[in-house]
Protein backbone atom coordinates (compact mmCIF):
# COMPACT_ATOMS: atom_id res chain seq x y z
CA UNK A 1 0.00 0.00 0.00
CA UNK A 2 1.64 3.18 -1.14
CA UNK A 3 1.16 6.75 -0.06
CA UNK A 4 -1.11 8.02 2.61
CA UNK A 5 -4.79 7.11 2.78
CA UNK A 6 -5.81 10.48 4.18
CA UNK A 7 -4.38 12.30 1.17
CA UNK A 8 -5.20 9.58 -1.32
CA UNK A 9 -7.24 9.76 -4.50
CA UNK A 10 -9.37 7.03 -2.92
CA UNK A 11 -10.45 9.34 -0.13
CA UNK A 12 -10.72 12.40 -2.38
CA UNK A 13 -12.52 10.87 -5.36
CA UNK A 14 -13.66 7.36 -4.60
CA UNK A 15 -15.31 7.55 -1.23
CA UNK A 16 -18.77 8.85 -1.84
CA UNK A 17 -22.16 9.07 -0.16
CA UNK A 18 -24.82 6.49 -0.88
CA UNK A 19 -26.88 9.33 -2.45
CA UNK A 20 -24.04 9.99 -4.87
CA UNK A 21 -23.82 6.30 -5.75
CA UNK A 22 -27.55 6.10 -6.53
CA UNK A 23 -27.23 9.25 -8.58
CA UNK A 24 -24.47 7.67 -10.67
CA UNK A 25 -26.53 4.53 -11.14
CA UNK A 26 -29.70 6.42 -12.06
CA UNK A 27 -27.76 8.48 -14.57
CA UNK A 28 -26.43 5.30 -16.18
CA UNK A 29 -29.93 3.78 -16.41
CA UNK A 30 -31.22 7.03 -17.87
CA UNK A 31 -28.44 7.08 -20.44
CA UNK A 32 -29.21 3.51 -21.52
CA UNK A 33 -32.91 4.32 -21.80
CA UNK A 34 -32.38 7.50 -23.81
CA UNK A 35 -29.91 5.86 -26.17
CA UNK A 36 -32.40 2.99 -26.63
CA UNK A 37 -29.74 0.49 -25.70
CA UNK A 38 -30.97 -3.02 -26.68
CA UNK A 39 -30.42 -4.24 -23.11
CA UNK A 40 -31.99 -1.23 -21.40
CA UNK A 41 -35.08 -3.16 -20.36
CA UNK A 42 -33.48 -6.41 -19.29
CA UNK A 43 -34.36 -7.26 -15.71
CA UNK A 44 -31.20 -8.05 -13.77
CA UNK A 45 -33.10 -9.37 -10.79
CA UNK A 46 -31.55 -8.86 -7.38
CA UNK A 47 -28.54 -6.54 -7.95
CA UNK A 48 -26.69 -8.24 -5.10
CA UNK A 49 -26.94 -11.56 -6.93
CA UNK A 50 -25.30 -10.10 -10.02
CA UNK A 51 -22.53 -8.73 -7.80
CA UNK A 52 -22.03 -12.16 -6.21
CA UNK A 53 -21.80 -13.63 -9.69
CA UNK A 54 -19.17 -11.11 -10.82
CA UNK A 55 -17.20 -11.65 -7.62
CA UNK A 56 -17.25 -15.38 -8.36
CA UNK A 57 -15.86 -14.80 -11.86
CA UNK A 58 -13.06 -12.64 -10.53
CA UNK A 59 -12.03 -15.06 -7.80
CA UNK A 60 -12.07 -17.96 -10.28
CA UNK A 61 -9.81 -16.26 -12.80
CA UNK A 62 -7.62 -14.85 -10.03
CA UNK A 63 -6.98 -18.31 -8.59
CA UNK A 64 -6.26 -19.70 -12.03
CA UNK A 65 -3.55 -17.04 -12.42
CA UNK A 66 -2.25 -17.74 -8.88
CA UNK A 67 -2.78 -14.12 -7.91
CA UNK A 68 -1.90 -13.04 -4.40
CA UNK A 69 -4.82 -11.97 -2.26
CA UNK A 70 -3.73 -8.33 -2.54
CA UNK A 71 -4.06 -8.44 -6.34
CA UNK A 72 -7.53 -9.92 -6.02
CA UNK A 73 -8.55 -7.19 -3.60
CA UNK A 74 -7.29 -4.47 -5.93
CA UNK A 75 -9.13 -6.04 -8.87
CA UNK A 76 -12.31 -6.31 -6.76
CA UNK A 77 -12.20 -2.62 -5.96
CA UNK A 78 -11.61 -1.74 -9.63
CA UNK A 79 -14.64 -3.85 -10.52
CA UNK A 80 -16.76 -2.10 -7.89
CA UNK A 81 -15.63 1.32 -9.13
CA UNK A 82 -16.26 0.47 -12.77
CA UNK A 83 -19.79 -0.76 -12.18
CA UNK A 84 -20.54 2.26 -10.04
CA UNK A 85 -20.18 4.31 -13.22
CA UNK A 86 -21.30 1.82 -15.87
CA UNK A 87 -24.03 -0.79 -16.10
CA UNK A 88 -23.61 -4.52 -16.45
CA UNK A 89 -26.16 -4.25 -19.26
CA UNK A 90 -23.80 -2.33 -21.55
CA UNK A 91 -20.70 -4.46 -21.03
CA UNK A 92 -19.34 -7.96 -21.30
CA UNK A 93 -18.68 -8.64 -17.59
CA UNK A 94 -16.27 -11.48 -18.43
CA UNK A 95 -14.07 -9.05 -20.35
CA UNK A 96 -14.33 -6.39 -17.65
CA UNK A 97 -13.41 -8.88 -14.92
CA UNK A 98 -10.41 -9.97 -16.99
CA UNK A 99 -9.34 -6.36 -17.55
CA UNK A 100 -9.66 -5.61 -13.81
CA UNK A 101 -7.33 -8.48 -13.00
CA UNK A 102 -4.99 -7.58 -15.84
CA UNK A 103 -4.62 -4.03 -14.54
CA UNK A 104 -4.45 -5.09 -10.89
CA UNK A 105 -1.61 -7.50 -11.74
CA UNK A 106 0.34 -4.59 -13.24
CA UNK A 107 -0.38 -2.30 -10.32
CA UNK A 108 0.71 -4.93 -7.80
CA UNK A 109 3.86 -5.68 -9.83
CA UNK A 110 2.84 -9.16 -10.99
CA UNK A 111 2.49 -8.34 -14.68
CA UNK A 112 0.81 -10.85 -16.99
CA UNK A 113 0.99 -10.77 -20.74
CA UNK A 114 -2.29 -9.58 -22.20
CA UNK A 115 -2.43 -12.57 -24.56
CA UNK A 116 -1.82 -15.10 -21.81
CA UNK A 117 -4.42 -13.60 -19.48
CA UNK A 118 -6.90 -13.57 -22.37
CA UNK A 119 -6.11 -17.22 -23.03
CA UNK A 120 -6.64 -18.11 -19.36
CA UNK A 121 -9.98 -16.31 -19.33
CA UNK A 122 -10.98 -18.12 -22.52
CA UNK A 123 -10.04 -21.44 -20.99
CA UNK A 124 -12.57 -20.77 -18.23
CA UNK A 125 -15.27 -19.16 -20.37
CA UNK A 126 -14.73 -20.09 -24.03
CA UNK A 127 -18.12 -18.78 -25.13
CA UNK A 128 -17.91 -15.47 -23.31
CA UNK A 129 -14.40 -14.14 -23.96
CA UNK A 130 -13.06 -13.32 -27.39
CA UNK A 131 -9.64 -14.64 -28.41
CA UNK A 132 -8.85 -11.10 -29.58
CA UNK A 133 -6.81 -9.66 -26.73
CA UNK A 134 -7.21 -6.10 -28.00
CA UNK A 135 -10.68 -6.24 -26.45
CA UNK A 136 -9.11 -6.69 -23.02
CA UNK A 137 -6.78 -3.80 -23.89
CA UNK A 138 -9.79 -1.65 -24.74
CA UNK A 139 -11.52 -2.63 -21.52
CA UNK A 140 -8.38 -1.70 -19.61
CA UNK A 141 -8.53 1.74 -21.17
CA UNK A 142 -12.23 2.23 -20.32
CA UNK A 143 -11.58 0.97 -16.83
CA UNK A 144 -8.79 3.49 -16.25
CA UNK A 145 -10.93 6.20 -17.80
CA UNK A 146 -14.00 5.44 -15.64
CA UNK A 147 -11.83 5.38 -12.54
CA UNK A 148 -10.59 8.88 -13.34
CA UNK A 149 -7.11 7.34 -13.60
CA UNK A 150 -6.94 6.75 -9.84
CA UNK A 151 -5.12 3.44 -9.52
CA UNK A 152 -3.72 3.07 -6.02
CA UNK A 153 -6.24 1.59 -3.64
CA UNK A 154 -6.25 1.18 0.11
CA UNK A 155 -7.52 -2.08 1.55
CA UNK A 156 -8.92 -3.03 4.96
CA UNK A 157 -6.79 -6.15 5.55
CA UNK A 158 -3.84 -4.36 7.10
CA UNK A 159 -6.14 -2.39 9.42
CA UNK A 160 -7.68 -5.68 10.53
CA UNK A 161 -4.29 -7.03 11.59
CA UNK A 162 -3.39 -3.78 13.35
CA UNK A 163 -6.66 -3.68 15.30
CA UNK A 164 -6.32 -7.26 16.43
CA UNK A 165 -2.81 -6.52 17.69
CA UNK A 166 -3.77 -3.33 19.49
CA UNK A 167 -6.72 -5.08 21.11
CA UNK A 168 -4.60 -7.78 22.66
CA UNK A 169 -2.25 -5.07 23.94
CA UNK A 170 -5.02 -3.12 25.63
CA UNK A 171 -7.00 -6.03 27.05
CA UNK A 172 -4.03 -8.21 27.89
CA UNK A 173 -5.67 -11.53 27.31
CA UNK A 174 -9.29 -10.61 27.92
CA UNK A 175 -10.01 -9.77 24.33
CA UNK A 176 -7.72 -11.67 22.06
CA UNK A 177 -9.11 -12.22 18.62
CA UNK A 178 -9.10 -15.99 18.17
CA UNK A 179 -7.59 -17.49 15.01
CA UNK A 180 -11.05 -18.67 14.04
CA UNK A 181 -12.48 -15.18 14.36
CA UNK A 182 -9.56 -13.67 12.51
CA UNK A 183 -9.98 -15.93 9.51
CA UNK A 184 -13.72 -15.34 9.60
CA UNK A 185 -13.15 -11.55 9.62
CA UNK A 186 -10.75 -12.02 6.72
CA UNK A 187 -13.37 -13.76 4.61
CA UNK A 188 -15.95 -11.16 5.57
CA UNK A 189 -13.54 -8.60 4.11
CA UNK A 190 -13.26 -10.69 0.94
CA UNK A 191 -17.04 -10.63 0.69
CA UNK A 192 -17.30 -6.91 1.45
CA UNK A 193 -16.34 -6.16 -2.17
CA UNK A 194 -19.67 -7.55 -3.28
CA UNK A 195 -21.36 -4.70 -1.41
CA UNK A 196 -20.99 -0.96 -1.88
CA UNK A 197 -19.01 -0.65 1.35
CA UNK A 198 -15.58 -0.09 -0.28
CA UNK A 199 -17.07 2.88 -2.16
CA UNK A 200 -18.75 4.33 0.92
CA UNK A 201 -16.42 3.87 3.88
CA UNK A 202 -12.72 4.11 4.69
CA UNK A 203 -10.89 0.77 4.95
CA UNK A 204 -10.45 0.88 8.73
CA UNK A 205 -14.20 1.22 9.33
CA UNK A 206 -14.86 -1.81 7.11
CA UNK A 207 -12.17 -3.73 8.99
CA UNK A 208 -13.84 -2.96 12.33
CA UNK A 209 -17.22 -4.00 10.98
CA UNK A 210 -15.77 -7.29 9.73
CA UNK A 211 -14.24 -7.92 13.13
CA UNK A 212 -17.57 -7.28 14.77
CA UNK A 213 -19.38 -9.64 12.39
CA UNK A 214 -16.74 -12.31 13.01
CA UNK A 215 -16.96 -12.13 16.80
CA UNK A 216 -20.74 -12.14 16.53
CA UNK A 217 -21.00 -15.17 14.27
CA UNK A 218 -18.18 -17.20 15.82
CA UNK A 219 -19.53 -16.78 19.34
CA UNK A 220 -20.14 -20.15 21.00
CA UNK A 221 -23.81 -20.89 21.39
CA UNK A 222 -25.61 -23.46 23.47
CA UNK A 223 -25.11 -23.68 27.20
CA UNK A 224 -25.85 -20.79 29.53
CA UNK A 225 -22.17 -20.36 30.39
CA UNK A 226 -21.29 -20.14 26.67
CA UNK A 227 -23.79 -17.37 26.21
CA UNK A 228 -22.35 -15.52 29.17
CA UNK A 229 -18.80 -15.82 27.81
CA UNK A 230 -19.75 -14.62 24.36
CA UNK A 231 -21.88 -11.86 25.87
CA UNK A 232 -18.89 -10.53 27.78
CA UNK A 233 -16.67 -10.79 24.67
CA UNK A 234 -19.15 -8.73 22.71
CA UNK A 235 -19.32 -6.22 25.55
CA UNK A 236 -15.53 -5.99 25.63
CA UNK A 237 -15.42 -5.50 21.89
CA UNK A 238 -18.11 -2.81 22.01
CA UNK A 239 -16.21 -1.16 24.83
CA UNK A 240 -12.98 -1.23 22.85
CA UNK A 241 -14.70 0.18 19.75
CA UNK A 242 -16.08 3.05 21.80
CA UNK A 243 -12.67 3.68 23.34
CA UNK A 244 -10.88 3.92 20.04
CA UNK A 245 -13.20 6.72 19.01
CA UNK A 246 -14.30 5.09 15.79
CA UNK A 247 -17.49 6.21 14.09
CA UNK A 248 -19.93 3.75 15.64
CA UNK A 249 -22.87 4.60 13.42
CA UNK A 250 -20.72 4.02 10.32
CA UNK A 251 -19.61 0.66 11.73
CA UNK A 252 -23.14 -0.40 12.52
CA UNK A 253 -24.20 0.62 9.02
CA UNK A 254 -21.46 -1.58 7.58
CA UNK A 255 -22.43 -4.48 9.82
CA UNK A 256 -26.01 -4.22 8.61
CA UNK A 257 -24.99 -4.19 4.96
CA UNK A 258 -22.76 -7.21 5.50
CA UNK A 259 -25.49 -9.14 7.26
CA UNK A 260 -27.98 -8.34 4.54
CA UNK A 261 -25.45 -9.55 1.96
CA UNK A 262 -25.37 -12.93 3.69
CA UNK A 263 -29.13 -12.94 3.88
CA UNK A 264 -29.41 -12.28 0.16
CA UNK A 265 -26.75 -14.92 -0.57
CA UNK A 266 -29.07 -17.64 0.75
CA UNK A 267 -31.35 -17.22 -2.25
CA UNK A 268 -28.51 -16.89 -4.77
CA UNK A 269 -28.51 -19.19 -7.80
CA UNK A 270 -25.45 -19.17 -10.01
CA UNK A 271 -27.31 -20.50 -13.05
CA UNK A 272 -29.96 -17.76 -12.93
CA UNK A 273 -27.32 -15.02 -13.06
CA UNK A 274 -25.41 -16.82 -15.75
CA UNK A 275 -28.52 -16.90 -17.93
CA UNK A 276 -29.13 -13.18 -17.48
CA UNK A 277 -25.51 -12.33 -18.32
CA UNK A 278 -25.52 -14.61 -21.38
CA UNK A 279 -28.58 -12.79 -22.66
CA UNK A 280 -26.75 -9.47 -22.25
CA UNK A 281 -23.61 -10.64 -24.01
CA UNK A 282 -25.54 -12.11 -26.90
CA UNK A 283 -27.54 -8.99 -27.67
CA UNK A 284 -24.73 -6.46 -27.32
CA UNK B 1 -11.14 14.31 -11.70
CA UNK B 2 -10.71 13.96 -15.43
CA UNK B 3 -10.77 17.20 -17.36
CA UNK B 4 -12.07 17.65 -20.85
CA UNK B 5 -9.73 17.32 -23.78
CA UNK B 6 -10.24 20.83 -25.12
CA UNK B 7 -9.06 22.51 -21.94
CA UNK B 8 -5.44 22.23 -23.07
CA UNK B 9 -3.94 23.39 -26.34
CA UNK B 10 -0.88 21.46 -27.51
CA UNK B 11 1.72 23.87 -28.86
CA UNK B 12 4.75 21.87 -29.80
CA UNK B 13 6.31 18.47 -29.40
CA UNK B 14 9.04 18.46 -26.75
CA UNK B 15 10.17 14.88 -26.96
CA UNK B 16 9.23 11.29 -27.49
CA UNK B 17 9.87 8.29 -25.28
CA UNK B 18 9.10 4.60 -25.60
CA UNK B 19 5.58 4.88 -24.29
CA UNK B 20 4.69 8.56 -24.55
CA UNK B 21 5.01 11.76 -26.54
CA UNK B 22 5.43 14.97 -24.56
CA UNK B 23 4.01 18.29 -25.74
CA UNK B 24 4.24 21.81 -24.47
CA UNK B 25 0.69 22.99 -23.87
CA UNK B 26 -1.27 25.93 -22.52
CA UNK B 27 -4.70 26.41 -21.00
CA UNK B 28 -7.15 29.31 -21.39
CA UNK B 29 -5.35 31.30 -18.66
CA UNK B 30 -2.13 30.89 -20.65
CA UNK B 31 -0.45 28.71 -18.04
CA UNK B 32 2.19 26.45 -19.51
CA UNK B 33 2.17 22.67 -18.99
CA UNK B 34 3.84 19.58 -20.31
CA UNK B 35 1.24 17.13 -21.61
CA UNK B 36 2.36 13.52 -21.77
CA UNK B 37 0.27 11.54 -24.24
CA UNK B 38 0.51 7.82 -23.59
CA UNK B 39 0.68 5.68 -26.70
CA UNK B 40 -1.75 2.82 -26.72
CA UNK B 41 -0.73 1.09 -29.94
CA UNK B 42 -4.34 0.10 -30.80
CA UNK B 43 -4.57 -1.73 -27.45
CA UNK B 44 -2.60 -4.69 -28.76
CA UNK B 45 -0.32 -4.96 -25.75
CA UNK B 46 -2.30 -3.13 -23.12
CA UNK B 47 -0.95 0.02 -21.52
CA UNK B 48 2.79 0.06 -20.91
CA UNK B 49 3.63 -0.75 -17.29
CA UNK B 50 5.95 2.26 -17.02
CA UNK B 51 3.07 4.53 -18.01
CA UNK B 52 0.88 2.80 -15.45
CA UNK B 53 3.50 3.24 -12.71
CA UNK B 54 3.97 6.91 -13.51
CA UNK B 55 0.23 7.50 -13.44
CA UNK B 56 -0.38 5.55 -10.26
CA UNK B 57 2.31 7.26 -8.20
CA UNK B 58 2.01 10.82 -9.49
CA UNK B 59 -1.73 10.73 -8.76
CA UNK B 60 -0.96 10.19 -5.06
CA UNK B 61 2.18 12.23 -4.35
CA UNK B 62 2.24 15.98 -3.83
CA UNK B 63 5.52 17.64 -2.88
CA UNK B 64 7.35 20.77 -3.94
CA UNK B 65 10.32 18.63 -5.01
CA UNK B 66 8.36 16.05 -6.99
CA UNK B 67 6.96 16.84 -10.44
CA UNK B 68 3.30 17.80 -10.12
CA UNK B 69 0.54 16.01 -12.00
CA UNK B 70 -2.12 18.70 -12.35
CA UNK B 71 -4.72 16.92 -14.35
CA UNK B 72 -5.54 13.85 -16.40
CA UNK B 73 -7.87 13.40 -19.35
CA UNK B 74 -8.56 11.03 -22.19
CA UNK B 75 -9.25 11.85 -25.80
CA UNK B 76 -9.29 9.84 -29.01
CA UNK B 77 -8.49 6.78 -26.95
CA UNK B 78 -5.33 8.33 -25.51
CA UNK B 79 -4.50 8.92 -21.84
CA UNK B 80 -3.02 12.33 -21.16
CA UNK B 81 -1.10 13.46 -18.12
CA UNK B 82 -0.96 17.21 -17.56
CA UNK B 83 2.36 17.80 -15.82
CA UNK B 84 4.27 20.74 -14.49
CA UNK B 85 6.32 22.35 -17.26
CA UNK B 86 10.00 22.28 -16.34
CA UNK B 87 12.75 24.12 -18.08
CA UNK B 88 15.90 22.10 -17.47
CA UNK B 89 17.44 19.22 -15.58
CA UNK B 90 20.46 18.64 -13.43
CA UNK B 91 22.33 16.76 -16.16
CA UNK B 92 22.27 19.87 -18.40
CA UNK B 93 23.41 22.04 -15.54
CA UNK B 94 26.28 19.70 -14.66
CA UNK B 95 27.40 19.52 -18.29
CA UNK B 96 27.22 23.27 -18.92
CA UNK B 97 30.84 24.12 -18.24
CA UNK B 98 30.12 27.86 -18.39
CA UNK B 99 28.39 27.52 -15.02
CA UNK B 100 30.40 27.67 -11.83
CA UNK B 101 29.07 25.72 -8.83
CA UNK B 102 29.60 27.03 -5.31
CA UNK B 103 29.57 24.65 -2.35
CA UNK B 104 26.26 26.20 -1.29
CA UNK B 105 24.72 25.47 -4.71
CA UNK B 106 25.53 21.77 -4.49
CA UNK B 107 24.10 21.71 -1.00
CA UNK B 108 20.86 23.27 -2.26
CA UNK B 109 20.44 20.74 -5.08
CA UNK B 110 21.15 17.85 -2.70
CA UNK B 111 18.79 19.25 -0.09
CA UNK B 112 15.89 19.63 -2.53
CA UNK B 113 16.45 16.22 -4.09
CA UNK B 114 16.63 14.47 -0.73
CA UNK B 115 13.50 16.26 0.46
CA UNK B 116 11.59 15.07 -2.59
CA UNK B 117 13.00 11.58 -2.13
CA UNK B 118 12.10 11.64 1.56
CA UNK B 119 8.50 12.28 0.59
CA UNK B 120 8.58 9.28 -1.77
CA UNK B 121 10.14 7.01 0.83
CA UNK B 122 7.77 7.98 3.61
CA UNK B 123 4.98 7.09 1.20
CA UNK B 124 6.65 3.65 0.80
CA UNK B 125 7.70 4.38 -2.79
CA UNK B 126 11.13 3.47 -4.19
CA UNK B 127 12.04 5.53 -7.26
CA UNK B 128 14.62 3.11 -8.70
CA UNK B 129 15.84 5.41 -11.47
CA UNK B 130 17.45 8.44 -9.85
CA UNK B 131 20.00 10.18 -12.06
CA UNK B 132 20.77 13.80 -12.92
CA UNK B 133 18.53 13.78 -16.01
CA UNK B 134 15.55 12.74 -13.87
CA UNK B 135 16.07 15.62 -11.47
CA UNK B 136 14.26 18.36 -13.35
CA UNK B 137 14.56 22.03 -12.60
CA UNK B 138 11.71 24.52 -12.48
CA UNK B 139 11.95 28.14 -13.58
CA UNK B 140 12.14 29.17 -9.90
CA UNK B 141 15.16 26.91 -9.41
CA UNK B 142 13.39 24.14 -7.50
CA UNK B 143 14.40 20.53 -8.14
CA UNK B 144 11.57 18.20 -9.17
CA UNK B 145 12.02 14.44 -9.09
CA UNK B 146 10.51 13.02 -12.28
CA UNK B 147 10.06 9.79 -14.24
CA UNK B 148 8.34 7.25 -12.01
CA UNK B 149 8.32 4.64 -14.76
CA UNK B 150 10.45 2.24 -12.70
CA UNK B 151 9.08 3.16 -9.29
CA UNK B 152 7.41 0.62 -7.07
CA UNK B 153 6.00 0.16 -3.62
CA UNK B 154 8.57 -0.97 -1.05
CA UNK B 155 8.43 -4.74 -0.99
CA UNK B 156 7.51 -7.21 1.71
CA UNK B 157 10.58 -9.13 2.89
CA UNK B 158 9.56 -12.31 1.05
CA UNK B 159 8.77 -10.56 -2.24
CA UNK B 160 11.15 -10.97 -5.17
CA UNK B 161 12.29 -7.81 -6.91
CA UNK B 162 14.08 -7.40 -10.19
CA UNK B 163 17.69 -6.27 -9.85
CA UNK B 164 17.68 -4.72 -13.33
CA UNK B 165 16.70 -1.24 -12.21
CA UNK B 166 18.45 2.13 -12.05
CA UNK B 167 20.57 3.50 -14.89
CA UNK B 168 23.97 1.80 -14.74
CA UNK B 169 26.22 4.55 -13.37
CA UNK B 170 23.89 5.10 -10.41
CA UNK B 171 23.21 1.43 -9.67
CA UNK B 172 23.85 0.27 -6.12
CA UNK B 173 26.26 -2.67 -5.60
CA UNK B 174 23.55 -5.02 -4.31
CA UNK B 175 21.77 -4.58 -7.66
CA UNK B 176 25.00 -5.15 -9.56
CA UNK B 177 25.43 -8.39 -7.61
CA UNK B 178 21.91 -9.50 -8.55
CA UNK B 179 20.10 -9.08 -5.23
CA UNK B 180 16.39 -9.96 -5.37
CA UNK B 181 15.69 -8.28 -2.06
CA UNK B 182 16.54 -4.65 -1.65
CA UNK B 183 15.11 -1.51 -0.14
CA UNK B 184 14.86 2.25 -0.59
CA UNK B 185 18.59 2.35 0.10
CA UNK B 186 19.18 1.79 -3.65
CA UNK B 187 17.88 5.35 -4.10
CA UNK B 188 20.29 6.60 -1.42
CA UNK B 189 23.23 5.07 -3.31
CA UNK B 190 22.05 6.78 -6.51
CA UNK B 191 21.83 10.10 -4.64
CA UNK B 192 25.37 9.50 -3.37
CA UNK B 193 26.60 8.99 -6.94
CA UNK B 194 24.79 12.18 -7.98
CA UNK B 195 26.34 14.05 -5.02
CA UNK B 196 29.82 12.96 -6.19
CA UNK B 197 28.97 13.96 -9.76
CA UNK B 198 27.90 17.45 -8.65
CA UNK B 199 31.29 17.92 -7.01
CA UNK B 200 33.35 16.37 -9.83
CA UNK B 201 31.24 17.72 -12.70
CA UNK B 202 31.66 14.31 -14.31
CA UNK B 203 30.07 10.91 -13.50
CA UNK B 204 31.82 9.25 -10.55
CA UNK B 205 31.52 5.58 -11.56
CA UNK B 206 30.79 5.56 -15.33
CA UNK B 207 30.95 1.86 -16.22
CA UNK B 208 30.95 1.03 -19.93
CA UNK B 209 28.95 -2.18 -19.45
CA UNK B 210 27.19 -3.93 -16.58
CA UNK B 211 30.31 -5.97 -15.94
CA UNK B 212 32.57 -2.94 -16.17
CA UNK B 213 30.29 -1.16 -13.70
CA UNK B 214 31.05 -3.81 -11.07
CA UNK B 215 34.75 -3.73 -11.77
CA UNK B 216 34.87 0.06 -11.71
CA UNK B 217 32.83 0.28 -8.51
CA UNK B 218 35.32 -2.08 -6.83
CA UNK B 219 38.26 -0.08 -8.17
CA UNK B 220 36.81 3.21 -6.93
CA UNK B 221 35.51 2.04 -3.55
CA UNK B 222 37.44 -1.15 -2.88
CA UNK B 223 36.45 -4.78 -3.28
CA UNK B 224 33.66 -5.56 -0.79
CA UNK B 225 34.31 -8.29 1.78
CA UNK B 226 32.15 -10.10 4.33
CA UNK B 227 33.78 -7.91 6.92
CA UNK B 228 32.59 -4.59 5.53
CA UNK B 229 29.40 -5.99 4.02
CA UNK B 230 28.02 -9.05 5.83
CA UNK B 231 26.13 -11.29 3.41
CA UNK B 232 27.81 -10.03 0.25
CA UNK B 233 29.24 -13.43 -0.65
CA UNK B 234 25.80 -15.03 -0.74
CA UNK B 235 24.40 -12.60 -3.33
CA UNK B 236 23.39 -14.37 -6.59
CA UNK B 237 26.16 -13.07 -8.88
CA UNK B 238 28.95 -12.81 -6.30
CA UNK B 239 30.80 -16.08 -6.99
CA UNK B 240 30.58 -15.68 -10.73
CA UNK B 241 31.83 -12.08 -10.69
CA UNK B 242 34.61 -12.81 -8.23
CA UNK B 243 36.08 -15.50 -10.46
CA UNK B 244 36.01 -13.09 -13.40
CA UNK B 245 37.44 -10.16 -11.47
CA UNK B 246 40.76 -11.40 -10.16
CA UNK B 247 42.23 -8.16 -8.94
CA UNK B 248 41.30 -7.18 -5.37
CA UNK B 249 41.27 -3.52 -4.40
CA UNK B 250 41.64 -2.22 -0.86
CA UNK B 251 39.02 0.16 0.45
CA UNK B 252 40.49 3.64 -0.16
CA UNK B 253 41.41 5.48 3.05
CA UNK B 254 39.57 8.74 3.83
CA UNK B 255 42.68 10.72 2.85
CA UNK B 256 42.47 9.34 -0.68
CA UNK B 257 38.76 10.05 -0.99
CA UNK B 258 39.31 13.63 0.15
CA UNK B 259 41.95 14.02 -2.56
CA UNK B 260 39.32 13.08 -5.14
CA UNK B 261 36.97 15.76 -3.80
CA UNK B 262 39.37 18.60 -3.09
CA UNK B 263 36.76 21.26 -2.36
CA UNK B 264 34.57 19.08 -0.16
CA UNK B 265 34.31 19.71 3.57
CA UNK B 266 34.59 16.92 6.13
CA UNK B 267 30.82 17.01 6.68
CA UNK B 268 30.22 16.68 2.94
CA UNK B 269 32.66 13.76 2.67
CA UNK B 270 31.11 12.01 5.67
CA UNK B 271 27.68 12.22 4.11
CA UNK B 272 28.98 11.11 0.71
CA UNK B 273 30.84 8.14 2.17
CA UNK B 274 27.81 7.05 4.16
CA UNK B 275 25.53 7.21 1.11
CA UNK B 276 28.00 5.09 -0.86
CA UNK B 277 28.37 2.45 1.87
CA UNK B 278 28.54 -1.05 0.42
CA UNK B 279 26.28 -2.49 3.11
CA UNK B 280 22.78 -1.14 2.28
CA UNK B 281 21.80 -1.24 5.96
CA UNK B 282 24.60 1.18 6.83
CA UNK B 283 23.47 3.83 4.36
CA UNK B 284 21.49 6.67 5.91
CA UNK B 285 17.76 7.02 5.40
CA UNK B 286 16.57 10.20 3.69
CA UNK B 287 15.74 11.50 7.15
CA UNK B 288 19.14 10.86 8.69
CA UNK B 289 20.83 12.26 5.57
CA UNK B 290 18.75 15.43 5.83
CA UNK B 291 19.65 15.71 9.52
CA UNK B 292 23.37 15.16 8.94
CA UNK B 293 25.83 17.91 9.99
CA UNK B 294 26.31 18.75 6.29
CA UNK B 295 22.79 20.20 6.19
CA UNK B 296 22.06 21.21 9.77
CA UNK B 297 25.37 22.48 11.16
CA UNK B 298 27.93 23.27 8.58
CA UNK B 299 28.12 26.58 6.73
CA UNK B 300 27.50 27.82 4.11
CA UNK B 301 23.73 27.56 4.14
CA UNK B 302 22.28 26.17 0.89
CA UNK B 303 21.73 28.70 -1.89
CA UNK B 304 18.13 29.86 -2.33
CA UNK B 305 16.58 28.09 -5.35
CA UNK B 306 16.11 31.31 -7.34
CA UNK B 307 19.79 32.19 -6.94
CA UNK B 308 21.18 28.89 -8.23
CA UNK B 309 23.32 28.83 -11.38
CA UNK B 310 21.23 28.66 -14.55
CA UNK B 311 22.17 28.13 -18.17
CA UNK B 312 21.93 31.28 -20.34
CA UNK B 313 19.03 29.82 -22.34
CA UNK B 314 17.07 29.36 -19.13
CA UNK B 315 13.68 30.98 -19.44
CA UNK B 316 10.22 30.22 -18.20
Amino acid sequence: MAANYWESTQRKHWQVSSECLSQWRNATEERLRLSKHPNANIDLGDPTHIRIFLHGLLVKLGHRLSCRQQILATAELYLARFYAKASVKETNPYAIVTACLYLACKIEEYPQHIRSITAEARALWPDCVSSDSTIIGQCEFYLIEEMGMCLIVHQPYRSLKQFSRSMSDIYQGQLIILPDEMSCAWSVLNDSYITDLPLLYPPHIIALAALFVAVLTKAPRGSVSDTAVSGSRMANLADWLAQCGADLSAISNCVQQLLSLYHSWESYRDSTCQQIISKIINTS
Amino acid sequence: MAASANKYKLIKKLGEGTYAVVYKATDAQNNTYAVKRIKLGEFKDGIDISAIRELKFLQEIRHVNVIALYDVYSDQETLNLVLEFLVSDLEHIIQDKSLIFQTADIKAWMLMSLRGLHHCHRSYIMHRDLKPSNLLIAADGNIKIADFGLARVAAYPQEYLTPTVVTRWYRAPELLLGSRHYTESVDIWAMGAIFAELMLRTPYIPGASDFDQVELTFRVLGTPTEEIWPGVSSLPLYDDLMTKITQRHPVPPPSEISLRFMAASTAALNLLNSMLEYDPSKRPTTESALLSPYFVEELPRPTKPQNLPKPPSFSS
